[in-house]
């Protein structure tokens, strides 16, 4: 049952998007600055930014602790899922602010616009996160990508920028395309875009003639969510915008815009997709089997490591998709352990990306993986906490990482995916191998060439502080985690 | 005070952990009071492992148990208890990891700091993964344990040592993410429990036995390692530091003889019946083949290595003989190999010290420059080889007198491997010590230093106690290997699978009585 308009209580509707509220206004006051000040790098805009993020964060921490008693808005929803994951997004978003600072200012390059591009997309998924109806996902995907494509060719006088912005707008529009087509088929078959209408209606419209229409239609909307979500065969763009796009803008593509695009398609999964079945888990298994296989045996021979980062969160989604199928039978169940799986790999990714930042603030970027040698030595710290991370994505207990692909492997046990978890966790194995490598060349190679140890830039100590902490005290002590998940879906 | 005397087990774990964060703490460049604080802390568990020896009852059942909801929501609990296997092996660890750190004091020189506080974190690992009787706590336990030895091996390692490192990581991690897939099956199985106790309990079906058993025992043959996943144990063993070999060949080689004494058996009687001819063969070929590749090593330290290997088959003859004996055979031999393996690798590491070859052709008479050193690895190659009186005579006795009785073919093969290690480890000592001089720089060589007597004494006293008053150790584990066998001979639950050949009770009984 949809509220009708003038049943909606207003004051409650922008009581509940007051965080989203304050991005925009933080947006709009960026892009005020940018265009009537002169001056580049102050910190004025970044920590207003920032503390925005920050803001935005603690009031819907608020609303995920007494959520609204009729969630539904129209086209929004706001559940504790939408809150839950947009208080992963705001992190993610808040690392890549703080990320972004030294980054840019490295480069000499702090343009304001910078932080109100980020603070848009932000927003968009905002949108994304508490999407109810089909078309409110399709606006919250471009809101979040149109102001990633920019960011992401933000560096303009460097070529892999450019490069890395172009093909990411080609190839999002083109999904983008995809997204609206199987919007229009599945409006067409069943009459309606509202997700939850959909779930009802899902069931008499597969046995009706409106079948094919509707199956054409999902498998439209898988399409565009598999480029979304850098899922194979969907997947050949990511390696070369995560390695061409500044790398706080990369951060920000493998946490938070994979975040929000996998809880979309988890909503949509939920209502939508679920009434067709056997159809779905077999697409959907497929899909992940080779996007596991596929991400690991890439990221074994790259010698770059924000490609072997990209390619590494390649075989994550296709770790999430293992619980996919399961949601068939168990709903719960598998929207629980994909929350906490999305929550791991935003800690673990985002970390292990502030330490790509942190080696690339001097004169180059150390992106080649032989780079890191001697780092053990000269930067024990920063070497220990990488370890940590690869450590975790790894999923080498007691870390998130293992954890989380414990949690999510369970449930894919508990529906019967027994083979495709044995696949998965060959392909754990599998990934010990690029995983290690950086750790090789950290501790066991001497250094090269003698590098000095540039003081840790205090942005990249805060936000190392909160993952490294975060992976070890949340794999340690689950058990939290695992309430606040319960309590979301 | 109170609280750990009543929390033994835990504090035994994590007293290492504490020791780790204390190192971690002490600025890397006092490096003493590092070395100081790490020895210390070791010595102080095996003090406390000497107290929980004490107060073992030997019923049999797990004592000393300790429960804490860890992740109650999914039925995860913090679950420790020891039976009389575990204590044995866990005092072997405690025991162990003080000699190691004292045998590096000389041998590691860089990276101090990162060195002890690894093997403290290495030492809680081991403890967990004997103590743990949650199935889910094992695997962290036995998953923690892997970290730390990777990085001993790699950074302190010899010259091939990232290979070594990066092929022990790999072999590991594949029989342990198939254990996981396996344990999440299992607990599914069992209603989420992780309950070591509940699991035993339950009846699971043929087909499912037969796969856990094999994901399990994959898992727990590589660690031990059976021919053929052994190919790790030689480059690891060869390039990690003294006390990395120390620990690995007296240590985590018996997590996987565990796995199979504490997981595989017990909890699948039925596959353990259905692949009892393949391990048996395995272990056989394993104790020929580790001795005859160890004769031709021209490396002392390679030639101990697969010597490793011929041991450990005797140790997976007698637990799959499923006499109990053969069993008690078996465990006493995990802490036998571990003495005189650790001492073998230790005194490889002195040599190594004073002339820095491995290479037996290197060697030759050093006898005369270095008589004591010469008598106690001669001493200990005859504990090696099962003299009587000393320690391995008394496993490898009692594995081949019980594997005589339910698998003598296995058993007749078996004792060549006797004579082997005899051949290959005697001959290894006439080429080193015994003989001319031939090599100018074995001229002059500086003999036992006191710290060394202190590193070497203890081992030698229990190789010898052993070996001569079997006895109390003995009675420590026989309730516990007799509970281990009446759960691993269980065939009364046999339930009708789906769709194999049905398993009779006849079929199933007569191998095994």
């Amino acid at each position: 049952m949809i509220p009708q308009l003038q049943q909606i209580n207003w004051f409650a509707f922008f009581n509940l998007v007051l965080p989203w509220i304050v991005v925009f206004a933080a947006a709009v006051i960026t892009f005020l600055t940018a265009a009537l000040t002169e001056e580049d790098d102050s910190l004025f805009i970044p920590l207003l930014s920032l503390a925005a993020v920050v803001v935005a964060f603690g009031i819907s921490w608020q609303r995920w602790l007494s959520p609204p008693e009729t969630p539904v808005f129209g086209m929004l929803i706001f559940d504790r899922l939408a809150f839950f994951v947009w208080l992963i997004v705001l992190a993610a978003a808040a690392v890549s602010i703080l990320l972004s600072i030294p980054y840019l200012a490295a480069r000499g390059f702090s343009k304001p616009e910078y932080y109100g591009l980020l603070l848009l997309s932000t927003l968009g998924m905002g949108c994304l996160v508490s999407a109810g109806d089909l078309l409110m996902i399709y606006l919250g995907i471009e809101t979040m990508s149109l102001a990633v494509y920019v960011l992401a060719g933000f560096l303009r006088f460097r070529a892999a920028s450019n490069e890395a912005a172009l093909k990411y707008f080609l190839i999002g529009a083109f999904a983008s395309a995809f997204l609206l087509m199987g919007i229009a088929f599945i409006f067409g078959s069943a009459g309606t875009t509202n997700l939850s209408l959909l779930a009802e209606r899902s069931v008499d419209v597969l046995n009706s003639e409106g079948r094919s229409f509707y199956l054409f239609g999902m498998a439209m909307l898988l399409i565009g969510f598999g480029f979304k979500v850098a899922a194979v065969p969907f997947h050949a763009w990511a390696p070369d915008v995560y390695d061409g796009a500044p790398t706080p803008v990369t951060v920000f593509m493998a946490t938070a815009v994979k975040a929000a695009a996998f809880i979309a398609f988890l909503r949509l999964a939920t209502t939508t997709f679920r009434a067709s079945g056997d159809l779905w888990i077999q697409i959907i298994t497929a899909i992940s089997i080779v996007t596991m296989f596929a991400g690991n045996l890439a990221a074994i021979v790259q010698e770059n490591i924000k490609r072997m980062l990209a390619y590494s969160s390649i075989a994550h989604a296709g770790y999430i998709l293992v619980a996919f199928p399961a949601i068939v039978n168990d709903p719960a169940g598998a929207g629980r352990a994909i929350l906490f799986y999305l929550f791991a790999y935003v800690l673990m990714t985002a970390g292990a990306f502030a330490i790509v930042v942190a080696m690339g603030l001097g004169e180059h970027e150390h992106t080649d993986i032989n780079h890191l040698a001697g780092l053990g030595k000269r930067r024990p710290l920063l070497a220990a906490a990488l370890s940590l991370f690869l450590l975790s994505l790894l999923g080498i207990p007691p870390t998130v990482g293992f954890f989380g692909k414990y949690y999510l492997f369970l449930t894919a046990v508990k529906s019967g995916f027994i083979w495709l978890v044995v696949i998965a966790v060959i392909n754990s194995a599998l990934s010990a191998y690029f995983y290690l490598r950086p750790i090789v060349v950290m501790y066991f190679r001497p250094a090269e060439e003698h590098l000095p140890a540039e003081p840790l830039n205090p942005a990249v100590v805060a936000v190392l502080a909160i993952t490294s902490l975060g992976v070890t005290y949340f794999g340690i002590f689950p058990s939290n985690l695992l309430a606040i998940v319960a309590r979301s879906f | 005070m109170d609280w750990i005397y009543s929390h033994l087990l835990t504090s035994i774990i994590f007293l290492p952990l504490v020791g780790m964060v204390i190192t971690l703490a002490i600025p890397s460049r006092f490096e003493k009071q590092i070395r100081v604080v790490s020895l210390v802390v070791s010595s102080a568990v095996l003090l406390l492992v000497a107290k929980l020896w004490m107060q073992f009852q030997a019923t049999g059942e797990f004592e000393f148990m300790e429960v804490v909801p860890w992740i109650p929501s999914v039925q995860i609990f913090y679950r420790v208890g020891i039976d009389g296997v575990a204590l044995l092996l866990i005092a072997l660890t405690a025991f162990l990891t003080p000699i190691a750190i004292l045998a590096s004091w000389r041998e590691i020189d860089r990276n101090v700091k990162a060195f002890h506080a690894l093997m403290l974190l290495l030492e809680t690992g081991m403890l967990g993964v004997f103590a743990a009787v949650d199935i889910f706590l094992f695997y962290v336990f036995w998953e923690i344990v892997l970290i730390p030895m990777y990085f001993l091996i790699g950074v302190w390692g010899s010259k091939d040592r990232i290979r070594a490192a990066l092929k022990f990581f790999i072999f590991t991690m594949a029989g342990s993410v198939l254990m996981l897939a396996a344990i999440l099956y299992g607990s599914n199985a069992v209603g989420g429990s992780f309950d070591l106790v509940t699991w035993y309990a339950h009846k699971f079906g043929l087909m499912e036995q037969l796969a856990l058993f094999g994901a399990f025992a994959i898992a727990f043959a590589i660690k031990v390692p059976m021919v053929p996943f052994h190919t790790w144990l030689p480059d690891a063993h060869t390039e990690a530091p003294t006390a990395g070999s120390v620990i690995l060949a007296g240590v985590l080689l018996k997590m996987g003889t565990y796995g199979f004494y504490r997981f595989a058996m017990p909890l699948f009687p039925l596959a353990v019946v259905k692949f009892a001819p393949l391990i048996l063969t395995l272990s056989v070929i394993g104790i020929v083949y580790g001795g005859l590749v160890a004769m031709v090593q021209p490396d002392v330290k390679r030639l101990v290595a697969y010597s490793s290997v011929s041991h450990l088959g005797f140790v997976m003859l007698g637990l799959f003989s499923l006499q109990p004996e053969a069993v008690q055979g078996a465990v006493l031999q995990m802490v036998n190999h571990g003495l005189s393996t650790g001492a073998l690798f230790l005194m490889v590491g002195m040599l190594y010290d004073r002339r820095h070859t491995r290479m037996i052709a290197d060697y030759g008479g050093v006898a005369r420059t270095l008589p004591v050193l010469a008598a106690a690895f001669i001493l200990i190659t005859f504990s090696s080889i099962g003299l009587p009186g000393l320690n391995n005579f008394v496993g490898e006795f009692l594995i081949l007198l019980g594997s005589f009785q339910t698998r003598t073919a296995y058993a007749a093969v078996s004792i060549s491997g006797v004579f082997i290690s005899a051949i290959y480890m005697l001959w290894a000592v006439q080429r080193v010590f015994f003989g001319e001089i031939t090599n100018e720089e074995n001229q002059k060589l500086p003999d036992l230093r006191v710290r060394e007597y202190w590193v070497l004494a203890p081992i030698i006293i229990f190789i010898f106690a052993i070996g001569v008053w079997p006895k109390p150790w003995i009675t420590t584990i026989e309730r516990s290997t007799n509970a281990f066998l009446a759960l691993s001979k269980r065939i009364e639950m046999v339930v009708p699978a789906p769709a194999p050949a049905p398993v009779t009770l006849n079929e199933v009984k007569s191998p095994v009585d």
